[in-house]
């Protein structure tokens, strides 16, 4: 058998698979998904459900079978739109400041991550309907992705997953924003930031959908324990885009009253909402720390010539 | 309510209207300074340069970089010994490169210092029980005299506070600092400001290790002024602004640009790759490469040689460039040089040529002018003036709003006084353990409260000269790596709680205000409904608009751009606070009572735990759009990106991707057949 493949012209033929694929400048991958539950998965919501009764309730549906699963209700505006091609439909959060998906009953049998390790992964994909690149009075607070929050103070709050784009809050480039409010042994509050890649591919655009993850393997205290993923949604990316490492001294730890909700903080007593605005899709929370090859992109398409 | 505010200025005459020259007000601004600075300035003098340093531009600039300038050459003259005697280096502080760069230069002394440092005493207008933790930084308050002195006045009037002994060493010191020197090196460097600091020359490494720092060699007869992305081809011989060469000084430039200035007033930018080597005042060897000189004047008699040819400057703007075969070019922009061949194959048919403005004149490495057309090369080729460093842009964006008080922190002086660039001299001075930054310019406070040291703290109080009556605007730069703490204040000395008092601090995660108002409480408060507690770079205004008929101040907090709180209900400027200091980092050292501290309204903590920079006051009221200029220029400026710690907040180690230990995915390795 011999491989063919090349990096000059992603032009690879191999007659006996009929697989033609032309990408000029990179190897060809394809984007895979939806998700479908595994082993690790705890919670997975594809927002696919507008023709199915639930639409009508404006619910969402966590696609796990476990009694942990919570469904989420779309709140204040929040709609389902068509997400990235191939992917059914989206969330869409971007009608007002308060806009989200949310749980609706408190999260005491839910679970966010490893119950032995600690480790977790949040993951989603989005596509931001403002310029990240400049700073705006119209969008000057963070925005939220995926928050897990609560209405009372200090440390039953968990933690959240947010953006902040140039000039929000002091960024001088897009950044992700990881905040840890509690852990099982209480604080502290830990907050950890990854300035986005301001170069193509995957340097955050208007209109572009890209896929974010954090990931945490459980390990307290251990270097790089705590990773950042931004990866531009491109049939060329064939592994999620590493952009920070960092260190997580302690676990975190989902309280009881907290609210899980996508799209924005569910934390109405702090006075803000901070919606995202654009759409988010293929939310999916795991209970392991996940590689960069297992996400939604591909290994290159090497055909094998017989 | 309250009394008319006095302009302590002179009025009825700015920038636009001063009809003064330039060259005449800058030449005026020399002579007055150099007056302060022989001691011998008349008090009409004083209040002359007084007025130019308000009014004009172009004067302030001259006075603010001769400020810093001086600054640095005292510091450089000083050397540790005031450093190792008053800053004491906690052995327990986590450092970090930047902190190492920081520990290096100062090496031993400050361990050292930590058990023999000078006594700290504390200014007298803060009173007897007003607590001095030994971990706190002070700057040296006015003395309540509304009308600003000069440079030395102020000087004088920090050192007033000193013990007597100390003070004699700084005065002795501050005498052999070179003010002299100004006249060869009179420009700030460009990039990153003075570096001297507190921490001292960084280019002496070598020897700090070894508790040497390095002595600035006497003999210097040129300084790099400014630097842009510079590369050097080896660590020993890397330089930067700041750095005097001595003749002999060889600059091996790899990458971008450095600016020379050379005693004799020419100036050098130089470009990568580039041999370049100081032979006196008046000129350098160019072993290959390419620069551009700027000579002020015939007088100046600058000379450049290359292997092949020796350029004198007539007073003019040229570009030279030599190859390593030995053929050099030059090309005048401006005015005219003479060009020499100096080859051992040249002979009098190559006599001196003068080559003038628009000219180009090629010499051979056989020793003759060329016969061939010069080599092709656009006038761009040259980069004829440093590209814009953006911390001066912002400053300058600071100092164009016409601060009352500007506290920047690129520069120490005496190692324990904050120059105020804004022209008013309104020094502050470092207490304790308080530090300005090598490298980031930022004052670093309660460093060591990170590793739980609760008297560690930064305080830089000033005089009553400003009494927050009025409009007035507060402007910080901060990042908070605890639970945050102080910002600014403007309390008693004795740290009660009494009308007039002003405490800006962030808790809760959050920026607040409290002001002490006999009307209609003193227990009233805003907050900005933002998390900065972070361990990020934030920019916070406060601005207040009084209400000069009635009672209803409005009071606007602005973070990173954005209102975030706003009042109208209360009238903080009822009150004087025209006795009490204005401190950074630190309100009350001791509450006024116990409970105070679980007080929302109230830090948690007497101190703040992170860094400070960019301070400025003003004694009038911004308006949403000058608080999003200054907020754009501090993001194009990149401050918050500088000197950026590895560890981020409660000691979560952030690290690289390219740190990052992680395999290789070998199926990632497309292998071709």
């Amino acid at each position: 058998m011999s491989i063919i493949a090349t990096k000059l012209n992603c032009v690879i033929t191999a007659a006996l698979a009929g697989i033609v694929c032309v990408f000029p400048g990179w190897l060809c991958a394809e984007i895979k998904g939806p998700y479908q539950a595994d082993a690790h998965t705890l919670h997975l919501y594809h927002f696919d459900n507008s023709s199915t009764t639930e639409s009508s309730k404006g619910l969402v549906q966590d696609d796990i079978s476990a009694s942990t699963a919570f469904t989420l209700k779309l709140l204040d505006g929040a709609k389902i739109v068509p997400s990235y091609p191939g992917f059914g439909e989206a969330l869409d959060t971007s009608a007002r400041k308060s806009s989200r998906a949310s749980t609706l009953k408190p999260l005491s049998t839910a679970t966010f991550h490893n119950k032995q390790s600690g480790a977790f992964t949040c993951e989603a994909i989005v596509r931001m309907d403002f310029d990240p690149n400049t700073f705006s009075k119209q969008y000057v607070d963070r925005m939220h992705i995926i928050s897990l929050d609560s209405q009372t103070p200090g440390l039953t709050r968990s933690y959240h997953l947010s953006f902040r784009s140039l000039g929000v809050l002091g960024a001088t480039a897009p950044s992700l924003e990881f905040v840890k409010f509690a852990g099982p042994e209480g604080g502290p509050i830990t907050t950890l930031i990854a300035v986005l890649p301001q170069t193509k591919p995957h340097a955050p655009v208007q209109g572009a959908w890209f896929h974010v993850a954090i990931t945490y393997n459980g390990e307290e205290g251990k270097d790089g324990n705590f990773k950042f993923y931004w990866t531009r949604m491109a049939p060329e990316v064939t592994r999620a885009n590493l952009v920070q490492s960092a260190t997580l001294e302690r676990d975190s730890a989902v309280q009881q009253d907290s609210t899980l909700s996508i799209g924005n903080a569910a934390r109405k007593k702090a006075g803000f909402f901070e919606n995202w605005v654009g759409q988010i899709d293929e939310v999916r929370i795991s209970g392991v720390a996940r590689g960069p090859n297992d996400f939604l992109f591909s290994k290159p398409n090497v055909a094998q010539a017989q | 309510l309250r009394t008319t505010k006095v302009d302590g200025g002179k009025t009825g005459m700015n920038s636009h209207d001063n009809e003064l020259p330039n060259s005449e007000t800058i030449a005026e601004v020399d002579r007055l300074m150099a007056a302060l600075d022989r001691g011998d300035a008349s008090p009409d003098e004083v209040d002359r340069l007084q007025f130019l340093v308000r009014t004009v531009d172009e004067a302030r600039d001259r006075y603010v970089r001769g400020m810093m300038l001086k600054a640095s050459l005292e510091w450089e003259n000083i050397g540790s010994t005031l450093v190792q005697g008053v800053l004491k280096h906690d052995t327990n502080f986590r450092a970090t490169p930047k902190d190492n760069a920081t520990r290096s230069v100062l090496g031993n002394n400050l361990e050292e210092g930590a058990k023999s440092r000078l006594p700290i005493v504390p200014a007298p207008a803060l009173g007897d029980n007003m607590l001095t933790p030994p971990d706190t930084i002070m700057i040296p308050p006015a003395d309540g005299n509304s009308s600003p002195t000069s440079v030395l006045g102020f000087i004088s009037q920090g050192f007033s506070w000193f013990s007597r002994p100390v003070s004699l060493i700084v005065l002795i010191l501050a005498g052999l600092g070179a003010w002299g020197a100004i006249s060869f090196v009179n420009r700030v460097p460009h990039e990153g400001g003075i570096q001297g600091g507190i921490a001292g020359n960084q280019s002496g490494n070598e020897g700090a290790e070894a508790g040497i720092v390095e002595k600035i060699p006497s003999s210097a007869v040129a300084r790099v002024t400014g630097t842009w992305d510079a590369i050097w081809s080896s660590p020993e011989g890397s330089r930067k602004s700041g750095d005097l060469l001595p003749p002999g000084a060889r600059l091996e430039l790899t990458g971008g640009l450095a600016e020379v200035t050379f005693e004799c007033g020419a100036v050098v930018i130089l470009q990568s790759p580039s041999s370049f080597v100081i032979e006196n005042a008046h000129g350098a060897s160019l072993e290959s490469g390419r620069l551009t000189a700027r000579v002020p004047g015939p007088s100046a008699k600058f000379w450049v040689n290359t292997r092949s040819m020796k350029v004198l400057d007539l007073g003019t703007e040229f570009g030279l460039s030599a190859d390593s075969s030995g053929a050099a070019q030059v090309r005048v922009f401006e005015g005219a040089v003479e060009v020499e061949p100096t080859s051992p194959a040249a002979d009098s048919s190559n006599a001196r040529r003068l080559i003038t403005a628009g000219q180009i004149g090629r010499v051979e490495p056989a020793g003759g002018f060329s016969n061939q057309p010069p080599v092709a090369e656009p006038s761009s080729a040259y980069v004829r003036a440093m590209p814009n460093n953006f911390d001066e842009d912002y400053t300058r964006t600071i100092l164009s709003s016409r601060p009352w008080g500007y506290w920047s922190f690129n520069s120490v002086i005496t190692s324990t006084l904050v120059p105020d660039i804004s022209g008013h001299g309104r020094f502050g001075q470092l207490y304790g353990n308080a530090m300005v930054v090598q490298g980031g310019n930022i004052l670093a406070i309660g460093q060591a409260a990170a590793i739980g040291g609760e008297g560690d703290s930064v305080m830089v109080p000033t005089g009553s000269v400003l009494s927050l009556r009025d409009d007035f605007t507060m402007e910080v730069l901060f990042r908070t790596t605890g639970n945050g703490g102080v910002l600014m204040s403007k309390v008693p000395a004795d740290g009660t709680w009494k009308p007039g008092s002003k405490i800006l601090f962030v808790r809760g995660g959050e920026v607040r205000f409290t002001p002490c108002s006999s009307k209609p409480n003193p227990y009233r408060m805003m907050s900005a409904k933002v998390f900065v507690n972070d361990n990020q770079w934030h920019h916070a205004v406060l601005t207040n608009k009084a209400d000069v008929s009635g009672n209803r101040d409005t009071t606007v907090l602005y973070i990173d751009g954005v209102e975030r709180a706003r009042r109208t209900d209360w009238d903080i400027t009822a009150d004087s606070d025209e006795k009490y200091p204005l401190r950074l980092g630190v309100g009350c050292l001791n509450y006024p009572t116990k409970n105070l501290r679980k007080d929302t309204h109230f830090p948690n903590r007497t101190h703040l735990t992170g860094h400070i920079d960019e301070v400025a006051v003003f004694d009038r009221c911004f308006d949403a759009d000058e608080v999003e200029q200054h907020y754009r220029a501090y993001l194009t400026a990149g401050i918050a990106r500088r000197n950026m710690l590895p560890f981020g907040d409660n000691g979560s180690k952030l690290q690289s991707p390219e740190e990052d230990e992680e395999e290789p995915d070998a199926e990632d390795i497309t292998a071709l057949e």
